[in-house]
């Protein structure tokens, strides 16, 4: 099947700061520098045609949140001009419905949490906060709340984990991360009364992390998170049981520009930007031991830019952005035999020359290494066998 | 936007852009003037970007003792191996340039000084490095100035002999061109080439009355660049383009007093900052010198110098004479000190700083892999950069799609049978082979496939090929086991051997008791006899005589006759089929079989069943059997054979999931389509819907669940409703919104006025003026509570139709209309018409076709009829009771007595004087032609009526009939009251019962009146009855 591609003509005026869809893809929000909001109307078959303008924010709009439909259609935007602006569409008109003045300074991002959880909007600012938003049905009010000082240089992104509804029923805490200028990743999650405190801090970058996505699909109880940063890593954080916080870091890619932003699909794949990549995850598949292959991508138009600036040795800068975007997938092994990847086959010889060596590469320095160092030192032959094993497995 | 001050006061300067330790480096200032004449030690010292913010009091990450002051301090990116953190250069006081490593003061608190020269005279008042870091100028008294080379600290050159005396205030490198530096006394700005040895290049701003102090360099292009002048008289600061150096691009004047530090951001060419001698610190546009924030100072001194960090863009320090250094940031420099908000910056939002734009590239991924992008590109042609946003599905699953298409066209094409088979190829497992060919003969169900395919049944094929459709019970001896017809054949030969021995002579006298009983009909005492003596062969063809073979079967396994475990399966096999009390039996046969011979047991139960019905109910049973043995999947082909998809799904779990949904649905399929389905194929569909969704098949995902509105699954709901949103809403997919699963109210909203433009007229009327009740906007009633699974009530409410007769309906999509009701059961049909309604008061045009209600309002509402109706109410029912039980159900018997013929003449009098009576009350306008043939027809009738039976009842009625017919038909036709189809109607009905074409007459009464008359061809009876129904169209027609 062919795939429609369809540009739209935003008739923005300055720079686009942000484009999302909403979660059934027939809405398209963006935002830019001309301080206004736009909707639009997409279909499949590649018609698009413009919904409304919204005009309230004094300052560059730099995110917009749809939250979950069934709250019928509401947008959040976070701004420059400190502010968070709640629209609503009744009657097929948006008008706004709720202004925040959310911080001290320049508001960054904002999410919609899961629709589990009701009407509860998390943004970030600059000054290192996180504000929080609930929505009381019975009163019809909000209320909001803050952490204070969640990183210090201000916090670039939020984002939330999805809701668990355990086998039992019971739900699990909310549960929040955020990225921020201190090179760290922070798990904030509420606690019985309410109250928000970090329970893990995730180091995984040298340089400002720039976004963080929490992937939407929960594999029995792993989570997955992934981060991207200045220092262009993308960095893949995983945990079995979050409740003990123990992660596993692992760092998917390593670029040569800074990258900006990353972001999943509905179904649990990721896009990051900026020399960005497009991470998809497949769910469906029972095994959530994957392994993450680059899938390639055409990028005729996007990538002529940067084609050009390649032949010239140009260094990318924020300032002059080099799409390239690369896809990811994630594959299970349980499905499909696509667990041995181009990455491994180097992986293999040396496993094969000297099984530690090939564990390593695979795994770094951990247990899996000591086990296989044990293995070769007992017996070549075991060796090489937990080797395969383990670059097979991850 | 905070502040902090330092602890001391002093020189300093920002790391360099790229350098590793981000922070700044302080120094004592030479010029500072201690009032109390402490005796301090001077320090250099640095103070890290982290501790900036951290710290809430600022301490030095490293500090050294030096007896140096500074008047300026510069730090260089040094190109060498040797000074990996930079060089920082001082001037101090006494013409000395101080060069020492950055490196070794940071990390080891050790002043490594490269070189102290003193070459200059007088206080050296600046330093400043070139922008590769390999150049350092200093400039002192008498115009003297110096470059120094980093990589060779051993002797300063001289870029050339100023043509003035005066002390070089300000030096500053050009931080586009590395070989161009500008230096600044108090008349005259010079700007130099290094490659161009001997004097400046370029001099200009000899302005009279200025005091030039500071500069500072366009970091976007090496054209142009700012002076200050700190003089009191004229703080002016001037924009000098090089290329015109004649005169100022721009003049402003925006300090009382001199201007004494000018700093133009590096990240941001639309920023600049200025210090005054009046204690303002301005931040503005130096391209038209618009104010755009400032920050507080410390009163009552002096600013020295301010800075721009060159690290962090939003960070900026300022310099003071006596006062400690001041570090502020645009955005947070952490826990605050107290009482220092006053000297925060302040920035109007108006201005963005360059630095702080979100990334201009991002994308995000919605439902069915749909997903935005945006990014910024450069328009070659135009040379701007533009904006892009593109909308596509991507990352579509071939393989998935390919698949489901298949199915999908197969379905439509009603080719699944060949699909099924095709899928069968696929499978090595015999069980699942078996299951996708027992699925592709669902439909056409014929037992002697089901049976070839599991192995069974080719000897016979001829016999078993006539019998092909089964599935009726009347060919069940067609069908049935082999082994019975075979005994039959030989039964009839045997019997007429044993006749030969029979011999009652020989006879006891329990024998002649048990003749007597069986005589006397009692004959199970009979069979227990026999059964008792063990002779249970003969029983149980005594017993086939009278069915009662149950008996000697229970009698049988209830003894402990040792007999051959192969013997009871044959008589399992005889007897099962015959009698009905086998089920107990049944199930043990079932428990027993090993579930090796599986294959053998389904043949069984094709083999012996007989009727559809009672082979899935059996296979049913098999299967739920075999669902708690360990052989699972075993069980799913009994449960296609029971046509049984819930059950199904629960015993292929070890399918993969579209295999599942495959075989699931397509038995779903093949029955009657309904919109209902259970919860586990629900569940399953749901997920192969989003799964399908995920990759990218978004049509074909909405196309798989779109037939299954009624599903009391909410999670299944929801993905519906997601998926008609995802798969572009109705100009995609062609129906109309599934009720919302969360929220009616909203969703109608919504939809309507979105994607219903041409309606949303009228229903966005209704809809603003629920918004109106609301007092609050309401986003969703309970968000707390989950929602309750969408009852009746909820879909009722969702529809836009009932609630407002008055709209214009949307067409109703049958579908979109089944889906509210919960059991799929058709609806009752509608119930016959009350048999009081033609007695009773009848409401005018109760029963009108659509198109008069409208009319019916504007005649007065006095009909005539029911005037004269309602006296004769008990009369009526008086005297025609036994006529009115009659109607209705046809097969009643009408007592003879009404039926008799009579033979006497008819009354025509009685018609004749009734007739004119009532024409004689109302003149009446002339019929048409038409009017008057129907007119004189129904005369007819009555007339036919009163000949065929003189019975009071008859007379009376076929009397009231036209008396009736008079008045008001008569009335209605000459006033041309009725409408249209009424009177096309009756001309029909006078026509069909002048020509006696019962049947459409009956037909037509049908569709018209919905009154069901049963009218026979036998006249009297006809008459009589086709009178009645008369009565009802004189009674009921409506005006």
């Amino acid at each position: 099947m062919a795939t429609i591609r369809q540009r739209i003509d935003t008739t923005h005026r300055d720079a686009i700061h942000d484009a999302q869809l909403n979660l059934y893809g027939s809405r398209l929000a963006t935002c830019g520098s001309d301080r206004l909001v736009k909707i639009f109307e997409v279909r499949p078959n590649g018609q698009s045609f413009p919904i409304a303008e919204l005009a309230g924010h004094s300052g560059p709009v730099w995110k917009v949140s749809w939250a979950h439909p069934k709250f019928g259609g509401l947008l959040a935007s976070a701004a420059y001009d400190k502010k968070v602006i709640i629209w609503q569409e009744t009657s097929g008109r948006w008008h706004k419905s709720h202004e925040w003045a959310a911080h001290e300074a320049s508001a960054t991002s904002v999410a919609f949490a899961p629709s589990q959880y009701g009407l509860i909007l998390a943004s970030s600012a600059v000054d290192g906060e996180i504000g929080l938003l609930v929505y009381d049905a019975a009163t019809s009010q909000w209320t909001s709340s803050k952490i204070s000082k969640a990183h210090d240089q201000g916090v670039n992104s939020v984002s939330w984990a999805p809701a668990l509804v355990a086998a039992g029923g019971e739900e699990t805490p909310k549960r929040l991360a955020s990225a921020g200028n201190d090179k760290n990743v922070k798990i904030w999650v509420e606690g019985e009364n309410g109250e928000w405190h970090c329970e893990k801090t995730l180091h995984g970058h040298t340089d400002f992390v720039r976004d963080v996505a929490w992937c939407p699909v929960v594999n029995h109880t792993t989570y997955t998170l992934v981060s991207c940063g200045l220092d262009g890593n993308l960095v893949l954080y995983r945990t079995k049981n979050i409740t003990s916080g123990e992660w596993t870091v692992k760092l998917l890619e390593k670029s040569n520009g800074a990258l900006f932003h990353v972001s999943w699909s509905p179904c649990g794949g990721f896009f990051c930007r900026f020399l960005a990549m497009i991470i998809r995850f497949r769910s469906g598949g029972k095994n959530f031991q994957g392994q993450w292959t680059k899938v390639d991508r055409d990028n005729k138009e996007k990538g002529r830019h940067s084609k050009t600036s390649r032949r010239d040795s140009f260094q990318p800068r924020r300032d002059a952005p080099v799409n390239l975007i690369k896809l990811f997938q994630g594959v299970y092994g349980s499905q499909k035999k696509m667990a041995l990847t181009c990455s491994d086959i180097p992986k293999f010889i040396c496993a094969l020359l000297l099984p530690p060596i090939g564990v390593w590469m695979e795994k770094g320095c951990g247990a899996q290494l000591v086990i296989n160092i044990l293995l070769t030192l007992l017996g070549y032959i075991p060796g090489i066998i937990h080797a395969c094993i383990v670059i097979l497995w991850y | 936007m905070s502040a902090k001050l330092y602890s001391r006061p002093g020189v300093f300067a920002w790391s360099p852009r790229g350098n590793d330790s981000k922070g700044l480096i302080v120094a004592d200032f030479a010029q500072y003037f201690d009032a109390n004449a402490g005796n301090v030690q001077p320090k250099i010292e640095f103070l890290s970007s982290s501790d900036l913010f951290g710290k809430v009091e600022l301490s030095p990450t490293a500090s050294v003792n030096t007896n140096y002051r500074f008047n300026e301090l510069c730090w260089a990116n040094s190109g060498g191996d040797q000074h990996l953190g930079g060089i920082v250069a001082g001037g101090t006081e006494d013409g000395t340039v101080v060069f020492f490593d950055a490196f070794a003061l940071i990390n080891e608190s050790k002043l490594e000084i490269i070189s102290a020269r003193r070459d200059h005279h007088g206080h050296v008042l600046s330093v400043d490095s070139s922008a590769d870091g390999r150049w350092v100028t200093s400039g002192a008294g008498s115009g003297q100035l110096l470059l120094w080379d980093l990589a060779n600290l051993a002797s300063p050159y001289s870029p050339g002999v100023a043509n003035f005396q005066d002390q070089v205030k300000v030096i500053r490198w050009c931080g586009k061109v590395d070989t161009i530096f500008a230096s600044a006394s108090a008349h005259r700005v010079s700007v130099w080439d290094i490659r161009r040895h001997g004097a400046p290049i370029l001099e200009f701003a000899e302005n009279p009355g200025c005091d030039w102090a500071t500069l500072s360099w366009n970091p976007k292009n090496a054209n142009t660049l700012l002076v200050g002048s700190q003089s009191q008289t004229n703080p002016v600061i001037q924009l000098w383009d090089l290329r015109y150096a004649t005169a100022p691009l721009n003049e402003f004047r925006l300090h009382q007093r001199g201007v004494t530090s000018i700093d133009w951001h590096t990240a941001d060419d639309r920023l600049a900052m200025s210090a005054g001698l009046d204690g303002q610190i301005l931040i503005w546009n130096p391209e038209n010198g618009q104010i755009h924030g400032g920050l507080g100072s410390l009163q009552g001194d002096w600013i020295k110098a301010v800075r721009w960090s060159r690290a962090q863009p939003a960070q900026l320090a300022v310099q003071y004479f006596r006062h400690p250094t001041q570090i502020c940031s645009l955005d947070s420099l952490g826990t605050p000190q107290q009482g220092m908000e006053v000297l925060a910056p302040k920035l109007s939002e108006s201005l963005v700083p360059s630095w702080i734009s979100a990334p201009t590239v991002g994308s995000s991924l919605a439902m069915g892999c749909r997903h935005v992008t945006h990014w910024r590109s450069f328009d070659i042609p135009s040379q701007k950069f533009v904006f892009n946003v593109e909308v596509e599905t991507a990352f579509v699953d071939e393989e998935l799609l390919s698949t489901i298409e298949t199915f999908q066209r197969a379905h439509e094409n009603n080719g699944l049978d060949g699909f099924y088979e095709d899928m069968a190829m696929t499978t090595k497992d015999e069980v699942d082979q078996l299951s996708w060919l027992f699925l592709s003969q669902v439909k056409n169900q014929s037992r002697s496939g089901l049976l070839k395919l599991l192995g069974f049944g080719e000897p016979d094929t001829t016999t078993e090929s006539t019998s092909d459709a089964t599935t009726s019970s009347t060919e069940r001896s067609e069908v049935s086991p082999t082994c019975s017809t075979y005994s039959d054949e030989r039964n009839s030969p045997s019997l007429a051997l044993t006749v030969n021995r029979v011999d009652f002579s020989t006879l006891e006298d329990d024998g002649w008791k048990l003749l007597d009983c069986s005589v006397n009909g009692d004959h199970k005492k009979v069979i227990e006899e026999l059964c008792r003596r063990g002779c249970y062969f003969e029983a149980a063809y005594y017993s086939m005589r009278y069915n009662l073979q149950h008996q000697v079967l229970q009698t049988y396994l209830e003894s402990d006759t040792p007999t051959d475990p192969l013997g009871r399966l044959a008589l399992f096999l005889g007897v099962s089929e015959k009698t009905k009390r086998t089920e107990g039996i049944k199930t043990r046969a079932i428990q027993s079989f090993p579930l090796t011979q599986w294959k053998r047991l389904l043949a069984l139960v094709f083999a012996m069943e007989y009727s559809s019905f009672s082979v899935q109910n059996t296979m049913k049973k098999i299967g739920l059997h075999w669902l708690t043995t360990e052989r699972k999947e075993l069980a799913m082909l009994p449960f296609i054979i029971a046509s049984d998809e819930e059950n199904l799904l629960d015993a292929n779990q070890h399918l993969p999931l579209e295999s599942r949904v495959f075989q699931a649905l397509g038995l779903k399929l093949s029955r009657v389509p309904t919109a209902y389905i259970g919860p586990k194929l629900a569940g399953v569909l749901r997920e192969y819907a989003l799964v399908l969704a995920n990759n990218g098949i978004v049509e074909s995902a909405w196309k798989l669940v779109a037939d299954f509105g009624d599903c009391q699954e909410q999670e299944f709901l929801e993905t519906r409703y997601a998926l008609w949103h995802a798969a572009g809403g109705r100009e995609c997919t062609g129906t109309y919104l599934p009720p919302n699963p969360w929220q009616p109210k909203t969703a109608n909203t919504n939809t309507e006025a979105t994607t219903n433009t041409a309606s949303a007229t009228s229903t966005s009327a209704v809809s603003s003026e629920r918004v109106s009740q609301r007092t609050a906007p309401v986003y969703s009633p309970t968000t707390s509570i989950p929602p309750p699974p969408p009852g009746p009530r909820h879909s009722l409410t969702s529809l836009p139709t009932p609630s407002n007769p008055g709209l214009v309906p949307m067409p109703p999509s049958s579908m979109f209309y089944q889906t509210p009701s919960w059991d799929h059961k058709p609806p009752p049909p509608s119930p016959r018409m009350p048999p009081q309604a033609p007695i009773g008061p009848v409401t005018p045009g109760w029963n009108d076709p659509p198109p008069m209600m409208a009319k019916k309002v504007a005649p007065p509402p006095a009909p005539v009829m029911q005037m004269h109706w309602t006296p004769l109410e008990p009369s009526a029912t008086g005297a025609f009771s036994p006529v009115m039980n009659n109607r209705g159900p046809p097969s009643l018997q009408v007592p003879s007595v009404y039926n008799s013929p009579s033979t006497g003449p008819p009354s025509n009098n009685t018609i004749t004087t009734s007739s004119p009576s009532p024409a004689q009350k109302a003149p009446l306008a002339p019929l048409s032609p038409e009017d008057q043939l129907t007119m004189d027809q129904f005369y007819q009738l009555t007339s036919a009526l009163l000949a065929a039976s003189r019975a009071p009842a008859t007379v009376n009625k076929a009397q009231e009939i036209q008396k009736r017919l008079h008045e008001e038909l008569h009335r209605r036709f000459s006033e041309q009251r009725l409408s249209l189809p009424t009177r096309s109607a009756l001309y029909y009905i006078a026509d069909h019962t002048s020509k006696k074409t019962i049947s459409k007459l009956r037909r037509r009464i049908w569709q018209s009146w919905l009154e069901v008359v049963e009218i026979s061809l036998r006249s009297p009876r006809f008459c009589r009855r086709s009178n009645r129904c008369f009565s009802l169209y004189s009674a009921n027609f409506p005006s």
